[in-house]
């Protein structure tokens, strides 16, 4: 970076000195992040307003420096890393939650507000904001608009993307747009939240948003089942959509899962379990009694081994920590992980988890799939020892046959996490070159000298 | 420095660490100040360009890596079970040997702790210059000079330290036995506290050892780096807590509990017969004593202090105790850190303000009267901040409360103007 004393001047006159961090002790705390990709930023700048922003990315026009926006930095494809230096755009001081209005049923916040406190803060006025990555607790709402986020919510309330009514935020060359209405409905003209929502940081950096909130049910409901095959399990869970239902959730765990689930915390579960389907049903008391009731009957009679369907939260509660310890179990067993998230028509789901077994077994690896049967939206963990370079390089492959094995069945290689650097090589493979030439036309009309985010989504 | 085994093992512990982030939902420092270098992935990131020869060792480093200061909650919330804490702890050291300790520090750690008489003249000592403090409005006030900084108020010290007025051996009925290790707090500052958890046991016929040899348990001498000198205290509490002897080693203090669990079988061979008895003092009530006691009618909430509920996972045993000696409310936010850290709210004492303010905001939503925890460094801190904001609730020893509904009536609330500790505020 040339002149990099003048930069760092220029950008202390923007955001004030005390925000513009660049002594490297500091800058190697922010050299990994979830994704596990090394990169350090050559400075930090942490900006307070829109006005701020703006600034920042005018003088990186200027002076063709990259700009890399993040929020907690907990994307798992590298969505935040700062490939080539340059400046990280650390979002947490813009961290207000400015209105949470029951009678409009929206929220206006700032992006670096953490998720689990705007639903905290949206919940103690009787509303709901439903999407919801396992990351909630510390990721923020910037980076969820930037990856449209998903959740376990998804098969009921949709994503991300469905809940931006409007939005404030700075493009690549410095100008500050405002997209959408505060209205539930509007359309007029483009549709450049839509747009914006899920482009990883590279077409905009969010300052503010109007997010749609819903009412918050009374009552939430929980029924587990377990089941002797994975095939079964599948049946059973679309048997239950099939009937009329749609549940809150509707999760799904396969026989790795649960083997490296009890090993990391002796759960007790009936023997010669298998595969299990964890569901939700919300409402109010009646209604998600009876909902709950009904998609215990379907399970059971799709010859589960067992089915849960405890009375109160407190045992619920118990059901839920079988499937949020899936990650931790995961992590515990093997650091080396690609975690890959692929997403099929609910017809092909058998035959994702099957083809996902047999490339399991012919590229000797383990795969562990849980996510979420409602939707299609599959976590597949490829696991590998990190020491083992070969075994990574087999686990590499494995990903490939499952990405081949997806788009053949009309899937989506990624349902949630986005493409980030981890799957750029991939976007070809979903992508077709026609659509490819438009988005990046879009690209570089926004961002004429690459400025924002560089080396995300599309292969260098 | 590469070949060096502690090295490799520091990395292999680093590698384990999937920088998913998940630490920043409860890291203390993280939450207050907003910034990644604060937070524990941010720390490791850090120790790991040090080693690598990314970034440099230097003073700031040092002071990025060491402003952690142990409430090992990221160590419990971490999906892939990395010890942070134990990095943390060879940060301390790394740092130490490179930049040495402050010689106050130095002698207080090598030479004051070591003797017990000495330790004793010096807070004596320390208790005569209390004298000339200001009084606070509502409470007894004194100053206490050189090591504070800003608005804190601090109790005053005792006039006879639980060492001296305890016991040192109290014949219960012989059939169980255990040794009770105090700590500075309890000795010096809280020893009504000390005197609770003694009666508590002697009222079901314990025998109990309180070993008059026992040292500070080696806490902020490990904090400062100084292994050696924590390892001379840690050779001899283990050869008067006599583990081998008592069916537990009962504590008052759970950040001594946690050092001499965690910290004492790193230091010492022959500390695992220790830390297998270490217990709270709640944890051996709610396991061996019972509730033969009558619930009192006010109404208290429980404060975790983070080496218990994180570094130990103890969370269910003083609840259990308070819900049976009185009636018991759960505070939002229970588990979330005062923000003492030891000498942490000595040199930080901004972001421990900021810590315990939303404690107190917690507390005072409880709607609560009193409030308990089970380490006296929580009680310091909570006493400290519920001043700050005008509250006068008392803050308890889950022990004292427990033992008051014992002898229901017959004893006046801690903090009450009969107490025996007065309360002092400092202001520059």
């Amino acid at each position: 970076m040339d002149d990099a004393k003048g930069l760092l001047a220029a950008l202390a006159a923007v955001v004030g000195e005390d925000h513009v961090v660049s002594a490297p002790e500091e800058l190697a705390c922010y050299g990994v992040d979830a994704a596990k990709v090394r990169a350090v930023p050559d400075v930090v700048v942490r900006p307070a307003t829109a006005a701020e922003v703006s600034g920042v990315l005018r003088l990186a026009n200027e002076r063709r420096v990259p700009v890399y926006p993040r929020g907690a930095g907990s994307g798992l494809t590298g969505g935040a890393s700062p490939l080539r230096g340059g400046i990280a755009l650390e979002m947490a001081r813009m961290n207000r939650i400015l209105s949470v209005d029951p009678d409009d049923l929206v929220a206006v916040v700032e992006p670096g507000v953490v998720l689990a406190d705007l639903q905290a803060a949206v919940e103690r006025k009787g509303l709901f904001y439903p999407p919801d990555p396992a990351s909630s607790g510390f990721c923020t709402v910037g980076g969820t608009l930037a990856a449209c986020a998903g959740g376990l919510h998804c098969v009921k309330y949709g994503v991300t993307r469905d809940y931006l009514l409007s939005a404030e935020a700075v493009l690549p060359t410095g100008e500050i747009v405002h997209t959408g209405s505060r209205t539930l409905k509007s359309v007029v003209g483009y549709d450049l939240g839509r747009l914006l929502v899920g482009s990883e940081g590279t077409l905009c950096v969010f300052t503010r948003a109007v997010l749609r909130l819903i009412p918050l049910p009374a009552c939430v409901r929980t029924v587990m089942a377990f089941f002797r095959r994975v095939d079964d399990a599948v049946d059973a869970a679309h048997g239950v959509m099939r009937s009329g239902i749609l549940p809150r959730t509707l999760e799904l765990m396969d026989e790795m899962t649960i083997r490296c689930i009890v090993a990391y915390k002796p759960f007790p579960m009936p023997s010669g379990t298998r595969a299990i389907v964890l569901a939700e049903s919300d409402g109010s008391a009646e209604e998600a009694s009876r909902e709950v009731g009904r998609m215990a009957g379907l399970l059971e009679s799709s010859s589960a081994l067992a089915v849960d369907c405890p009375p109160d939260r407190a045992e619920a509660d118990l059901l839920w920590e079988i499937r949020r310890a899936a990650s931790p179990a995961l992590y515990a067993l093997s650091p080396g992980k690609l975690n890959e998230d692929v997403c099929v028509p609910l017809s092909g789901m058998k035959d994702l988890l099957r083809g996902a077994a047999a490339i399991a077994e012919r590229n000797r690896v383990a795969i562990a799939s849980f996510g979420h049967a409602g939707d299609g939206n599959i976590h597949v963990n490829i696991l590998y020892d990190t020491a083992d370079a070969a075994e990574r390089g087999r686990a590499e492959k494995a990903v490939e046959e499952l990405f081949r094995l997806v788009l053949e069945a009309g899937g989506s290689i990624s349902g949630e996490h986005g493409i980030g650097t981890a799957k750029a090589r991939f976007l070809s493979w979903e992508v077709g070159a026609r659509e490819i030439a438009l988005m990046r036309s879009i690209k570089r009309l926004l961002d004429p000298n690459e400025i924002l985010n560089p080396g995300k989504i599309f292969p260098d | 420095m590469a070949t060096d085994p502690c090295i490799h093992e520091l990395r292999q512990e680093i590698a384990r660490c999937a920088r998913c982030g998940k630490c920043r939902a409860v890291c203390p420092t993280f939450l207050a100040t907003r910034d990644e270098a604060r937070a524990a992935r941010g720390r490791i990131n850090l120790m790991e360009s040090i080693l690598d020869g990314a970034a440099p060792f230097s003073a700031r480093a040092a002071e990025l890596l060491t402003s952690c200061y142990g409430c090992t909650r990221c160590v419990e919330q971490c999906p892939s079970g990395v010890r942070v804490d134990l990095l943390m702890q060879r940060a301390r050291e790394m740092a130490a040997r490179r930049f040495g300790i402050p010689l106050p520090a130095r002698l207080l750690f090598r030479h004051v702790l070591p003797r017990r008489r000495l330790y004793d003249a010096a807070v004596r000592l320390a208790r005569f210059t209390q004298r000339f403090l200001r009084r606070s409005r509502a409470q007894p006030l004194r100053h206490l000079p050189l090591l504070y900084e800003g608005r804190r108020s601090v109790p005053a010290l005792a006039r006879r330290s639980a060492l001296h007025s305890l016991p040192e051996l109290h014949k219960g009925r012989g059939e169980i036995k255990v040794s009770l290790f105090l700590g500075c707090l309890l000795n010096y500052v809280y020893p009504d506290i000390a005197a609770s958890i003694l009666k508590i046991l002697s009222l079901h016929g314990v025998d109990v050892i309180v070993p008059k040899a026992q040292l500070c348990c080696g806490a902020p001498v490990l904090a400062s780096g100084d292994e050696e000198a924590a390892r001379r205290l840690a050779r001899r509490n283990l050869s008067c807590l006599e583990p081998g002897k008592v069916d537990a080693v009962v504590f008052g203090c759970a950040s001594c509990a946690l050092t001499m669990k965690r910290d004492y079988p790193r230091l010492l061979g022959g500390a695992e017969a220790l830390a297998a008895k270490i217990t709270d003092i709640s944890e051996f009530i709610h396991a061996r004593l019972g509730y033969s006691n009558l619930p009192l009618d006010d109404t208290v909430t429980y404060h975790d202090p983070c080496h218990l509920r994180w570094g130990r996972g103890v969370g269910e045993p003083p609840r259990e105790v308070l819900r049976r000696s009185a009636r018991y409310v759960e505070m939002d936010r229970a588990g979330d850190c005062c923000g003492l850290g030891g000498s942490f709210s000595l040199s930080h004492y901004d972001i421990s303000c900021l810590l315990g303010e939303a404690k107190v905001a917690s507390i005072r939503a409880s709607g609560a009267t009193i409030v308990a925890t089970s380490c006296p460094g929580c009680i310091l801190q909570l006493e400290d901040q519920l001043a700050r904001q005008g509250m006068g609730n008392p803050v308890v020893h889950v022990a004292q409360l427990y033992e008051r509904s014992f002898l229901k009536g017959r004893l006046p609330l801690p903090g009450s103007s009969s107490s025996s500790s007065g309360f002092l505020t400092l202001s520059r």
